[in-house]
């Protein structure tokens, strides 16, 4: 029986990777700026930024679960990994618990100035924790690629399971970025404050680009006229046309809405068109 | 008038063959053998004749127009 990579399997690679990367970034905030990160220094995008981060990390989570189950059910005999993997998973979900628990901790002993060292440090232990889960799921998710890739079983039907996926991250990033955006408008954030969130949108980029990245490196050697079949074709053209019409009404908002929208009316449309356009080619490739 | 098909018929006369081997054979997606099957999804005249070179008949046997 040929081995293929799922869709739970390219969904905990690439969010494995996304959550891999922020958590370096996020030990690195930790040591730069503790203070920024528990917001005891009234720093909104690092507070938003750990949320973001933690809400990644929760869907790969999901996602690692999903392929891990998968391996489980499809193993003819006992299959250790697996098993494994869903335990140092469950570990990896408590350490997530005992994080906020040291946040709330750390924010205590900080505001009464007291030294929190031992917080810290098993606020590291739990953080290596999610570390090692991640980078142990990329290295199974990769391996299973790998493996795939090598009997040419991802590579049948077009490729359907990557197309599926690159809409289902569209749909996640476009989500993502368009709540943010709203929250920033809504709260009138000033516009020449917006750089400190491009890493916040950028980190929500990323499962979207990395799903696009994964697609271009399946289809660099073929044709462009290859890359879709002809239902593919169709269901994007829909797609378009929908999201052609949608962005004229949100368009209108947005010119209505004039300065109060400001700068931010790029990233609206984009994350917009986005959304609309993953979710439109998913329902079009899947109601038919 | 619509493109009915016997595309399912075919499939199972070819050793119950999969929805999914049909479609790495001609070079689509699963999905779009599937919506073929369906009647929701009209194949172009190359697809038909690529699934009509792969049974070994002539495409009329396998679609047909059908009056709704």
């Amino acid at each position: 029986m040929r081995k293929r990579l799922s869709a739970g399997g390219l969904a905990t690679l690439i969010l494995g990777l996304a959550t891999f990367l922020w958590l370096l970034f996020h030990v690195y905030e930790i040591r730069t700026d503790l203070p920024g990160v528990l917001r005891f220094e009234a720093s909104d995008f690092l507070d938003v930024l750990v949320g973001a981060g933690y809400l990644v990390m929760l869907l790969f989570h999901a996602a690692a679960f999903l392929f891990l189950f998968g391996q489980v059910r499809r193993a003819k005999r006992f299959a250790g990994w697996p098993v494994l993997g869903l335990v140092t998973g469950v570990v990896s979900l408590f350490a997530i618990a005992a994080e906020k628990v040291m946040y709330d901790e750390i924010s205590r002993e900080m505001a009464i100035e007291s030294p929190f060292p031992d917080e810290v440090f098993l606020l590291y232990g739990c953080l290596a924790v999610n570390l090692l889960f991640s980078a142990v799921m990329m290295a199974a998710a990769f391996r299973t690629l790998l493996r795939s890739l090598s009997d040419g079983a991802v590579r049948s039907g077009k490729d359907e399971c990557v197309f599926i996926l690159a809409q289902l991250m569209g749909v996640v990033s476009g989500v993502m970025g368009l709540a943010l955006t709203s929250v920033l408008i809504a709260r009138g954030w000033p516009t020449g404050r917006f750089w400190i969130f491009i890493p916040f949108y950028a980190l929500f980029m990323l499962p979207y680009g990395l799903a696009v990245f994964y697609w271009l490196v399946l289809k660099w050697r073929e044709k462009p006229a290859d890359w879709y079949d002809e239902k593919q074709v169709r269901d994007m053209m829909k797609a378009s046309l929908a999201t052609l019409i949608l962005s004229i009404p949100a368009l209108a908002v947005l010119a209505f809405a004039g300065r109060a929208i400001s700068f931010y009316w790029f990233p609206f449309y984009l994350f917009f068109v986005m959304t609309v356009f993953s979710t439109g080619t998913y329902y079009y490739f899947k109601r038919s | 008038m619509r493109l009915g098909n016997r595309l399912k018929r075919f499939r199972f006369d070819h050793d119950d063959m999969s929805q999914e081997d049909l479609a790495r054979e001609v070079g689509v997606t699963r999905q779009t053998i599937h919506s073929i099957e369906r009647a929701k999804f009209v194949p172009s005249a190359l697809l038909a004749l690529k699934i009509a070179r792969f049974f070994g008949r002539p495409v009329e046997d396998i679609f047909f127009i059908e009056e709704e």
